[in-house]
């Protein structure tokens, strides 16, 4: 493969370039990655901390990605009342995404934390966690490279242009700075133009406003293959955050095949399967589900109003008209009574099988609403370490490793960003009307009465924007508001627990610099990339500038150290908020000489529910199930081995079950309840007294 | 090197092939009766002894309680390696109490090994073709089903421990064989007058009818032969297994609240996991075929609706297949599985064609014996009266009283695990030909790609335009239209040397001397696949003297290569 110089590039372009490459790169590289850890440090690091701290940590190496790199997982649990494996378990993962080192970054403050401070006493105590730092070792290391760029493969090679050669035509790194940035060549057929205000940025010319584009945009590096595209090819392997079975993307080689076949996501799903106490996870990945509510990654219709096509011989045996659709409380209706049914003790799930019936497509409104609480939290807890608490927060990826942890794995899972760009200093233009706009966040923070003063038509105008349902009027909204019914601060939760428009969007910039010059300006000056000519093959002129990719998500690593302690802090937040199941209360009642009616009841005294939304409906943990330990000569009358139910609230949910016991007056029996993520409780019971 | 390969392998179909000389005596199996695993594997090794330069025997990995993935594949050695020829698969037992289809991959394996060089089509399709058996797919569980007690449709997936019933313990209650008959057969009860459903059928006691609406019922049915043992008031309602490896393939897989037997995400278990692993390596299959029982069924995806529609030009290479394999086997019908069947989320021919490409069946073999009335139907009499008048009483156990721990006085009796499903002895040879022969269709039709006859046209000097035609003479194309669509795999490959290629392309229209040229890298020309029974057209504008050669290179297809003068 032919590789492009810059030096070579630079004397047959004959340019004198104002900036040097060669004198601030030195300095540059090591600014990029100043204070980053890199798998082999990573290593290093957790395996010095497990010798340190022998009693309370195992280092276990849960396989191997593509490229033959360990992907570790430290195990952190003191001694404590319960073994170590049956307590409510933490996981906290990172950078399954690959170019989110930030991210194992938080993974690794995290452990520290966890080791070392004297305020984890408890969680260590009380809890068993998990912590894989880096996910998808491949990628994580090439944010290290010598020319870097966001990758998110791994060392399965994909041949991306499906010409049947493998990797033939990637970036070039061709002003040499190690970096592959962005790449702009003057075409009159280009949409873009310099934007006027930041130096290293290119926008779409808006012809509305006069403007002409000028330049086609790229990432840096040119056509290898002369098949016409350029860096269509750099054999980028797969994506393991795009390898897990949740919307899972047919037909698209980065995302591997199918899901489960990539190393990275087999290693993790297979440790995680194998571990079913895991009730909170948190993954430091690019999305951030507290700052914008994960929403639906489409694929299938929810079942209940989906109706169905019936085969024809299925119509026939339930007499239902075979071109008609039903749904299937319709269908079932008919086939409850048909002997074949009641035979082979079909259900109703049975029947929506056979008919295909799809998968959960969206988080179940009691688990939303319990992301919106944590998520106020985490933006109080943001706004007090002075980061910003109002920037966008991206969703979760099709395919990816956190949906899957919601979606099919059960547990109260979260992706958090640990950073991200935050927004520009607004800069006084003098557009009053802007400042005057009603936003989300204005409304959480308006009295009643400020908020009537607004007037119906501008609460309407604003109930429009963020797609309030029109049986909403904002006369009603106005009323409540009026009457106590319902605060500006609710009613704002409302509309985002509606995904209405979170307001994080950096909105309309005009006139100032962007969050990212604004940043880059202040904080990592190294970032900046001078636009510099370049001559690709064939003559054609281009300049190659901009931003350091990496730095939308990794910044200098010393700006990390606050948000990973807010980040710290919302998972052991997390884990203080756990189910646990106790037993509440037990009551016997003698019914015979030696026959007695127990009844218990067993509740969840955490705050999260001991199966989330998604887990009771995809029951993917057992129930929690209380039954009662008998001695050898007492029998069971009545009453079931286990009661069971497949989700106990927080604070809220309880389960009783009721027994008739034939046992000796005096004698003591007990009650045990067990979940898998909730702990498990028991209690004697001693069967005396009257009736 | 290719080249001098196809110039012997064109030499050596001219030879009519010789019928294979066995190095040793090959096995001789009966086609009617079914075989244990321990027997299957004993043929398996002595094809191979035998010959052992065609026939070669792989584990692709272990199974969940230790078996093995055997794989047998027949490759011609004389006509080139195996991966360069286009490939078919077969398999077998994925169900593991669908037995009998191991029986039918056996038969194809020992018919095509035994009238190669015979029979003429048998010849030209295994010197141009591949073909990779796994007659056993679910091997730990088809043991079980004849070494333990079992049922027509137990054991039917792998043997990983599965809590059914989530209440903590692993297939704490299982079926027993509570008469000791060595079969796990029905249970039935008779209860006072008023407390069941159903009464003995006066022309038949060994039947129970539903109770009329004005009638009382003294019968009750109890479901197949077993104890509540783990007492909480369910019989049998957690059996070992629960994965069902059909339903745990990589496309359109869902979690197990959707789709009932699928595992914790695809292709987890080893019994599957192994074979699409493995196949990930050989791109060149073009046809694959899976084999259960029961219900005459020639079966094609999608399994659910969710699945994008097939392309039109799929559907009728599946069309052609499926409504001449309805002729090949009568009785059987040429379905759509989400349609006309269910919804199967991760099965066999969904992964191959989904993520492959490939065009892919799945055969329910057998089906309900005799319609003596030709009514259209075979009701349970009729199946009985089949029983007694050909099988001779062989599948009804006829019931015996028990008394049942729970239960107290019940009887115990039904139909065997190997009727039913299997067909009888006497029935299963035809039943395994006639499959074998609708495979033999399938494979004849694999791609066969030749060149037809170039034309070269002189411009000027030294420069030229050649049209090469690429024939394919049978009718599947070298590339579905799905994986075409999907960028599943790459597509067929034209280059030249011995000139320099100005520019290159398809042609639409040879008369009106419409060519879609393709921009780049003319040397190296990209074809989405020659069609089934058609014609690609190439195009070149070479600058040269003397002669080009021209080869054409698909993965499913083969490759060949032709020299073209100049002139």
């Amino acid at each position: 493969m032919r590789k492009l110089t810059s030096t070579k590039l630079l004397l047959a372009g004959g340019f004198l370039v104002a900036w040097s490459p060669a004198l601030a790169q030195g300095e540059a590289a090591q600014e990029r990655t100043k204070g980053y850890h890199d798998h082999a440090a990573v290593v290093a690091k957790l395996t010095e901390w497990q010798k340190a701290h022998p009693a309370i940590s195992t280092l276990e190496e849960i396989g191997r990605s593509a490229g033959g790199k360990a992907i570790h997982v430290i195990k952190i649990a003191a001694e404590g009342d319960t073994p170590a494996d049956k307590r409510q378990g933490v996981f906290v993962g990172a950078n399954m995404a690959g170019w989110h080192n930030a991210g194992a970054e938080a993974a690794l403050g995290f452990i520290e934390y966890l080791l070392t401070s004297d305020d984890a006493a408890a969680m260590r105590r009380d809890r068993v966690v998990y912590v894989a730092p880096i996910l998808n070792p491949d990628a994580h290391d090439e944010f290290f490279g010598a020319a870097r760029r966001p990758v998110r493969g791994n060392a399965n090679k994909i041949d991306r242009d499906n010409d049947g050669l493998l990797g033939e035509d990637g970036p070039n790194d061709l002003n040499g700075d190690g970096v592959i940035s962005q790449m702009r060549i003057k075409d009159p057929t280009g949409p873009m133009i310099p934007d006027p205000d930041n130096p290293y940025e290119m926008k779409r010319a808006d012809p509305t406003k006069g403007e002409t584009g000028a330049y086609v945009v790229t990432t840096e590096g040119g056509d290898d293959d002369g098949d016409g595209k350029r860096n269509e090819d750099a054999a980028d392997g797969a994506q393991p955050d795009r390898n897990f079975a949740h919307a899972f993307e047919y037909g698209k080689a980065e995302a591997g095949m199918w899901a489960g076949l990539q190393p990275e996501s087999k290693a993790v799903m297979d440790f995680l399967l194998a571990r079913r106490n895991i009730g909170v996870a948190v993954v430091f990945g690019p999305a951030n589900n507290l700052l914008a509510t994960p929403k639906s990654l489409g694929g299938a219709v929810d079942a209940g109003s989906q109706k169905f096509d019936v085969p024809q011989n299925v119509a026939n045996a339930l007499g239902l008209d075979p071109e008609g659709k039903y749904t299937i409380d319709e269908i079932w209706e008919r086939a409850k009574t048909l002997p074949v049914v009641i035979q082979n003790n079909l259900s109703k799930d049975d029947v929506a099988q056979f008919l295909g019936v799809g998968p959960a497509t969206k988080p179940t409104n009691d688990d939303v609403k319990m992301i919106g609480h944590y998520a106020e939290k985490y933006k109080e807890r943001l706004k007090e370490a002075g980061l910003d608490e109002k920037r966008a927060g991206r969703q979760y990826r099709a395919g990816g490793f956190t949906p899957w942890l919601y979606y099919q794995y059960g547990a109260f899972a979260l992706e958090l960003d640990v950073w991200g760009v935050p927004k520009a200093p607004k800069k006084d233009d003098g557009k009053k009307a802007e400042d005057d706009k009603l936003t989300l966040e204005k409304l959480e923070g308006m009295s009643a009465d400020d908020f009537l003063a607004l007037g119906e038509e501008k609460i309407g105008a604003f109930m429009k924007e963020m797609k309030v349902p029109p049986q909403f009027s904002p006369k009603m909204v106005m009323d409540r508001v009026s009457s106590g019914q319902l605060s500006p601060k609710q009613m704002a939760g409302m509309i985002k627990q509606m995904g209405g428009s979170s307001g994080g969007g950096s909105g309309d910039k005009k006139g100032g610099p962007s969050d990212m010059a604004a940043f880059v300006e202040a904080h990592a000056p190294w970032a900046k990339i001078e636009w510099t000519p370049v001559t690709l093959p064939g003559g054609v002129q281009a300049e190659v500038g901009g931003y350091d990719p990496l730095v939308s998500r990794n910044p200098p690593r010393a700006l990390l150290d606050k948000a990973i302690e807010v980040h710290t802090q919302t998972v052991v937040e997390l884990s203080e908020g756990m189910a646990r199941i106790e037993i509440l209360k037990t009551e016997v009642k003698k019914l015979g000489s030696d026959v007695f009616r127990v009844k218990v009841t067993v509740g969840n005294t955490g705050l999260l529910a001991t199966h989330t939304g998604l887990a009771r409906k995809a029951k993917t943990h057992l129930p929690v199930r209380l039954g009662l330990e008998l001695p050898a000569k007492a029998v069971r009358l009545h009453g079931p081995k286990w009661a069971t139910s497949e989700q106990l609230a927080g604070k809220s949910g309880s389960l009783t079950g009721e027994w008739l016991v034939k046992a000796k007056a005096g004698s003591t029996i007990k009650a045990v309840a067990l979940s898998d993520q909730a702990g498990s409780a028991q209690a004697e019971i001693k069967l005396e007294g009257g009736n | 090197m290719i080249a001098l390969l196809l110039i012997g392998a064109a030499s050596f179909a001219l030879r009519a092939g010789e019928p294979l000389a066995p190095k040793a005596t090959p096995p001789d199996p009966h086609f009617n009766r079914l075989y244990h695993n321990d027997l299957i594997y004993e043929m398996m090794r002595g094809y191979a002894k035998a010959y052992p330069d065609w026939v070669k025997l792989e584990s692709l990995g272990k199974t969940s309680a230790g078996g093995d993935t055997w794989l047998l594949t027949i490759n011609n050695p004389k006509t080139g390696e195996a991966d360069a020829k286009p490939g078919f698969y077969i398999d077998g037992a994925i169900h593991a109490n669908e037995a009998q289809s191991t029986e039918t991959v056996i038969y194809m394996i020992d018919y095509m090994l035994k009238n190669y060089g015979k029979l003429d089509s048998v010849t030209e399709t295994m010197d141009r073709a591949v073909f990779y058996f796994v007659p056993i797919v679910s091997a730990d569980s088809r043991a079980k089903w004849f070494d333990e007690p079992s049922t027509p449709n137990y054991p039917r997936t792998v043997q990983v421990p599965v809590d059914d019933d989530r209440d903590g313990a692993f297939d704490e209650d299982p079926f027993d064989d509570l008469n000791g008959d060595g079969v796990i057969t029905q249970m039935r009860k008779k209860v006072p007058l008023g407390q069941g459903g159903f009464k003995l059928d006066p022309k038949d006691p060994r039947r129970l009818i539903q109770v009329e609406d004005d009638e009382l019922g003294d019968y009750i049915q109890l479901g197949s032969e077993g104890l509540d043992n783990d007492g909480d008031g369910a019989v049998n309602e957690d059996n070992p297994g629960y994965i069902d490896p059909n339903r745990s393939w990589g496309f359109y897989w869902q979690p197990r609240y959707v789709q009932a037997g699928s595992c914790q995400y695809p292709l987890q278990i080893p019994e599957t996991r192994n074979i699409a692993v493995w196949a990930l390596g050989k791109p060149n299959i073009a046809g694959v075929q899976s084999f259960h029982n029961t219900g005459r069924m020639i079966l094609r995806g999608p399994g659910a609706k969710s699945e994008k529609p097939y392309p039109g030009e799929d559907v009728q290479v599946y069309d052609f297949f499926g409504e001449e394999g309805e002729k090949i086997l009568p009785g059987y019908r040429y379905w759509v599985t989400f349609k006309d069947l269910y919804t199967v989320y991760g099965g066999t021919t969904n992964h191959f064609y989904g993520i492959h490409g490939i065009v892919s069946f799945t055969n329910e073999l057998h089906g309900p014996e005799q319609d003596f009335d030709g009514d259209g139907n075979v009701s349970n009499e009729e199946q009985m009266k089949f029983n007694d008048r050909l099988a001779q009483g062989r599948m009804f156990i006829p019931w015996k009283p028990f008394d049942h721990p729970q239960y107290g006085k019940v009887e115990i009796g039904g139909f065997r695990n190997d009727s039913i499903r299997a067909p009888e002895g006497w029935m299963l040879e035809e039943d395994c030909h006639r499959n074998a022969a609708f495979v033999l269709f399938h494979a004849y039709h694999l791609p066969m790609i030749k060149f037809g006859e170039p034309e070269v046209e002189k411009v000027d000097r030294s420069l030229w335009k050649v049209y090469a035609p690429i024939v394919n003479h049978r009718g599947m194309p070298t590339m579905t239209a799905w994986a075409r669509d999907n960028k599943l795999h790459r597509p067929d490959i034209a280059t030249v040397s011995g000139a320099t290629v100005v520019s290159s392309g398809i042609v639409q229209n040879r008369y009106l001397n419409r060519v879609r040229l393709q921009e780049n890298r003319p040397e190296r020309l990209l074809v989405n696949g020659v069609g089934g029974m058609s014609t690609r057209m190439l195009y070149f504008l070479v600058e040269g003297k003397g002669s080009i050669t021209l080869s054409y290179d698909s993965l499913k297809g083969g490759k060949i290569s032709k020299r073209i003068e100049l002139k």
